[in-house]
């Protein structure tokens, strides 16, 4: 069983597998969004407090959610990468952080959309929002570290370590800025608490989070396939590939 | 120091002295070090300063407005001071060769961080802690408030301190590092700006401020148990 | 069901600001990554193939 782990651990059938893999997982991936968002559109009824505004619900959570989760993706493949010495890992490590700014920065915009109508203004320090701002900055802070590093090697290492210090630190922030905000109430936080929440509106958000789940894995396979080709481009297998692609046709 | 390799032929030295010791050693000659150069140290402290007197001048030198943003902005000034002088920690090691000879030694390497980032923050941190009060008074802030907010600045700096050390020790070799090093450490910061901010507000509205106090605490013992083992792993990547 | 038309809803426009930011997210990570991928692949080619001395195969 773990020589399949560390097969796949190994850059060439890595790539190998990672076209075909990425595949199975865009296809039902934008599906599910298609099936979420019409669900979360047409198909929910509106609620009663705040009618139509609430389904940003339904790009607002998988956003933030997928921005957290990326997050502690990288710290992880950082780590794997810093303790067991796997290229692979640094290579997942480095392609995961734009795809989880850039969800980051959709859960903000979406975050401010949805706070106008409800609180009636774009933006408030308020403790989700600001906690969110600050994963930003870590992600623009871990991205920047690793482009400053001419060495990859050292830039892997060194945004390894950064990523898990910020992986520690997160829960760290959200706690404390939740209590800083919570002594200073300011707009009511109206708060979907989870039993209360219809299964009408439910599922088209449990769609979206599993589509946006697979669509990370799928987008991310892809990357790591480009980047497993960059940094192994001496060796031979990946010239092999270089030169049999250049052969064939490019699909 | 007083065991360095003094030929490259010899074997990894053996581990003669005592931790404390070498503790003591370390802490004494970055003391040194640090002295000799105290232009640079009173740079943050002479930032600490200039920033407190900005606010005052752009905002309102009303007692009313200065009170109520005193707790705030005089951490958000300790906070800017800890980050101008981070460099400090390991330029001139960097620039003479003892980061390399402190790598080769037998001894934990993040023990041996630890006395540096103590003395950094002797050297840094305590001129901050000191001045604090007196500048807290032109904010006109009550001394209970006063206590409160020197008491939190105690705990924290060092954690500052500390978590500075990582981003200083990741950014060391490299050039144009005090933009990216800010960026790094300070959303690392956070939490102690917020907590340290958070103890003085509840001191100056007469409420019991010891909930934040016993986090900066706690996070303050976090730090000096965890920070070492990263600093030093990000010694080594930058020593590379 | 969606309270009134389109026209008459007041939320309309946030509602399209919202999906739309994030469909512009989802469709730009796809496209970078496909797109990436293929310029990567295509610049190691011409990489390999001008230290090789062959003919560089022109984009």
């Amino acid at each position: 069983m773990w020589t399949w782990f560390f097969r796949l651990a190994s850059p060439p059938h890595f790539y190998a597998l990672a076209g075909t893999l990425s595949n199975w997982l865009l296809v039902p991936a934008l599906i599910l969004v298609g099936v979420g968002v019409w669900g979360g559109l047409v198909l929910a009824p509106p609620d009663y407090q705040q009618g139509d505004a609430f389904r940003i619900i339904y790009v607002h959570v998988p956003s933030a959610y997928l921005s957290m989760m990326i997050y502690v993706t990288m710290a992880l493949a950082g780590a794997i990468g810093l303790i067991w010495r796997i290229k692979l890992a640094h290579a997942v490590a480095a392609s995961c952080a734009p795809i989880g700014a850039s969800f980051t920065f959709a859960a903000l915009v979406t975050g401010a959309v949805w706070g106008k109508p409800m609180w009636g203004t774009y933006w408030e320090w308020d403790p989700r929002l600001t906690s969110e701002l600050i994963l930003l900055f870590l992600y623009f802070g871990y991205m920047g570290l690793r482009g400053a590093f001419e060495n990859l090697n050292q830039a892997d290492r060194a945004s390894a370590i950064l990523a898990i210090a910020g992986v520690v630190n997160v829960p760290i922030i959200h706690f404390s800025v939740i209590w800083w905000a919570s002594l200073h109430q300011g707009p009511t936080l109206s708060k979907l608490e989870a039993p209360s929440i219809s299964w009408d509106m439910l599922w088209p958000l449990l769609t979206m989070i599993l589509a946006f789940t697979l669509f990370f894995l799928g987008v991310l396979a892809m990357r790591v396939r480009g980047e497993v080709l960059e940094r192994e481009v001496q060796s031979r297998w990946a010239q092999d590939v270089l030169r049999g692609a250049t052969a064939a046709s490019i699909r | 120091m007083s065991v360095t390799p003094s030929s490259p032929a010899q074997q990894a030295p053996a581990a003669t002295l005592g931790l404390m010791t070498l503790f003591a050693a370390v802490l004494k000659r970055d003391l040194h070090v640090g002295m000799r150069r105290w232009t640079d140290a009173s740079n943050s402290a002479l930032f600490f300063i200039l920033v407190l007197a900005l606010f005052p001048l752009a905002l309102s030198p009303k007692a009313e407005v200065l009170r109520m943003i005193a707790p705030g902005v005089i951490w958000i000034a300790a906070l800017l001071a800890t980050l101008l002088s981070l460099h400090l920690l390991f330029r001139a090691d960097l620039e003479d060769g003892t980061l390399e000879q402190l790598l080769m030694l037998p001894y934990p390497l993040g023990w041996i961080l630890l006395a540096k980032t103590l003395a950094h923050w002797i050297i840094t941190g305590i001129p901050v802690v000191v001045m604090a009060p007196i500048l807290a008074v032109t904010y006109h802030l009550p001394a209970s408030a006063l206590t409160v907010l020197t008491f939190s600045l105690l705990l924290g700096t060092p954690t500052l301190s500390l978590l500075g050390s990582i981003g200083a020790a990741l950014t060391a070799g490299l050039r144009s590092a005090s933009v990216l090093l800010a960026f790094i450490v300070g959303p690392l910061m956070l939490p102690v700006l917020m907590l340290g901010a958070r103890a003085t507000d509840l001191a100056l509205a007469g409420e019991d401020p010891t909930g934040p106090l016993y986090l900066l605490g706690a996070l303050l013992m976090l730090a000096v148990s965890v920070v070492p083992f990263m600093a030093a792993a990000a010694i080594r990547v930058s020593a590379d | 069901m969606m309270g009134g038309l389109p026209g008459e809803n007041p939320y309309v426009g946030y509602l399209l600001v919202a999906y739309g930011v994030t469909g512009l997210v989802v469709i730009g990570n796809i496209v970078y990554a496909r797109f990436g991928f293929r310029a990567t692949r295509r610049r190691l080619q011409q990489q390999l193939d001008r230290r090789a001395g062959r003919p560089v195969a022109r984009s």
